[in-house]
């Protein structure tokens, strides 16, 4: 193949922008996504059928202006997903625009995955993550069943409960691990378009009277008729909750999931939220400037721009803003998590099959990842282990021996051998 | 305008144009779609193609992400365990 181009993978608002910057340069840049089109979870709202109350819509459909002007140059594939790239540097795209071809270097751009913290009763329907719910009201301005909890800690959690109060279903209780509040004065070091951003959120839901608990736990979900309960635990008290949605969010970590090395002599370079956790304002920058690495390395030149410090610095603000305080007890840790929550969602092992897998294990010598994988199956579901290794890890006091339970792997995901057969094959010779 | 409809379980349910599969099912108000194979409910859970917890079965295409998957008229679609075998 003498036409080589750049894969970028993922359309949010880095991939967009990097492709948009690889064309302005007179690439033509393949853009693949598994979403119905472009613009990722935090700009899910252009993917939305009616155009109307929208949020970010500014930022976002500035990101779709200056796309569209370049669009005849990028080779846009949705509902198509990056299935892997193998050790010879074939990348596969399985789905509506499958495509099998030698990038001439990679773009990663896959954003953000949600840390949901297993609790007793997670696995009920009607509770999602957060991010799954503010999906579906960015994009199908869907509103969640009448009464809406939302649970975990972090900034997340005010964004989607103002976005749901402005929808005209306030949430009945935002519960925050954190004490934000009394963190308060960390919120001084935050840079201004964030403070405006968060002012407007907390505007919104103390007009609303939204009921905000901190230091607060959600320690148990069950169903109760047609509606759920959740039990919350503050500094040993507790209480119960009706609710009939309840939305779990515990941060971000980088989507980078099973992701191989790259092969020797292609670049490959991550960008957004993939690369590092600094949220949509950083990720266009990003995004820019993956781009500009990418060209340099092709021309043998070389690049100095770097990302803002300020962006990381934010990170660390908002992060000690949801601290939680020492004096509290880590009642969301697995040591205080009975018995019978579910652990591996796919194949519905417990926290105690997997307590007594490593105790067991422990008698023969320490319980490896691989153990714990042909054992209790772990990591060896649908979702291959993206829900529940993080935890899974926590587990063990050898958790150095867990690096093989991620692993890398091809494919990345579950693919129909179908869809690999029918995928365009560009790479064969 | 004719109201486009997908089919669940044989019932048709109607759809907006750009709308996945569960986004139709929540408007429908359905929140569970069947059961999986361990016997947990099968649902919307992180809503981006991760977790694989609301998979269904498309008539024509196997089995495939509630969440990932666009909504076209008369797509037939129903729990995994209910599903004919194609």
């Amino acid at each position: 193949m003498t036409d080589r181009r750049i894969l970028v993978v993922g359309a949010g608002p880095a991939g967009v922008r990097a492709a948009i910057t690889l064309a302005q340069a007179g690439d033509h840049p393949v853009l693949v996504d598994h979403a119905p089109g472009i613009g990722g979870a935090v700009y899910a709202t252009l993917r939305r059928s009616a155009h109307g109350n929208v949020a970010h819509a500014k930022e976002a459909l500035r990101l779709k202006a200056d796309f569209d002007r370049l669009r005849p140059q990028i080779d846009l594939r949705c509902s198509t997903s990056f299935t892997g790239l193998d050790p010879q540097g074939t990348a596969l795209l399985t789905g509506k625009a499958g495509l099998i071809f030698k990038p001439r270097a990679v773009i990663l751009a896959t954003g953000a995955r949600e840390r949901v913290r297993p609790r007793p009763g997670w696995t009920l329907s009607g509770v999602s993550t957060a991010g799954a719910l503010q999906i579906a009201l960015k994009t199908a301005g869907n509103l969640p069943p009448n009464r809406v909890i939302i649970a975990g800690s972090g900034a997340l959690l005010y964004a989607i409960g103002a976005q749901l109060t402005r929808a005209g279903r306030p949430p009945v209780a935002i519960l925050e691990t954190g004490r934000p509040f009394h963190n308060a004065f960390q919120a001084r070091t935050l840079p201004r378009v964030v403070l405006i951003e968060a002012a407007g959120y907390m505007t919104r839901l103390i007009a609303a009277g939204v009921p905000i608990l901190t230091g607060t736990d959600l320690t148990r979900i069950s169903r109760e008729g047609d509606h759920l309960l959740a039990q919350t635990s503050r500094t040993g008290r507790w209480a119960t909750i009706r609710a009939d949605h309840i939305a779990l969010h515990d941060g971000l970590a980088s989507n980078d999931y099973g992701l191989t090395a790259p092969p020797p002599g292609l670049p490959v370079v991550r960008a957004g939220d993939c690369a590092q956790i600094l949220g949509r304002h950083a990720a266009e920058d990003s995004g820019r400037l993956a781009a500009q690495q990418v060209l340099a390395a092709l021309h043998d030149s070389h690049t100095t721009s770097t990302l803002s410090p300020q962006y990381a610095q934010a990170q660390t603000s908002l992060a000690r803003l949801f601290q939680r305080a020492p004096q509290l007890p880590e009642t969301t840790g697995l040591r205080d998590l009975p018995d019978d929550t579910v652990m591996c969602r796919c194949e519905n092992r417990t926290l105690g099959d997997l307590r007594h897998a490593v105790l067991h294990a422990c008698e023969h010598g320490p319980a490896t990842g691989r153990s714990l994988r042909l054992g209790e199956r772990v990591g060896m579901g649908p979702c291959q282990g993206r829900q529940c290794l993080d935890w899974v890890a926590e587990l063990s006091p050898h958790t150095a021996n867990f690096a093989d339970l991620r692993g890398a792997r091809w494919p990345l995901k579950p693919v129909r051998i179908r869809d690999i057969l029918a995928a365009t094959d560009e790479a064969a010779n | 305008m004719t109201t486009q409809t997908i089919l669940w379980r044989g019932h048709p349910l109607a759809f907006t144009l750009g709308d996945t599969v569960a986004m139709a099912l929540t408007r429908a108000g359905i929140d569970q779609y069947g059961t999986r194979l361990t016997g947990l409910d099968a649902a919307l859970f992180c809503g981006i193609g991760q977790c694989q917890n609301c998979l269904v079965a498309i008539k024509g295409q196997g089995v495939a992400e509630a969440c990932l998957t666009l909504c076209e008229p008369d797509l037939a679609v129903s729990p995994v365990r209910e599903a004919p075998h194609d």
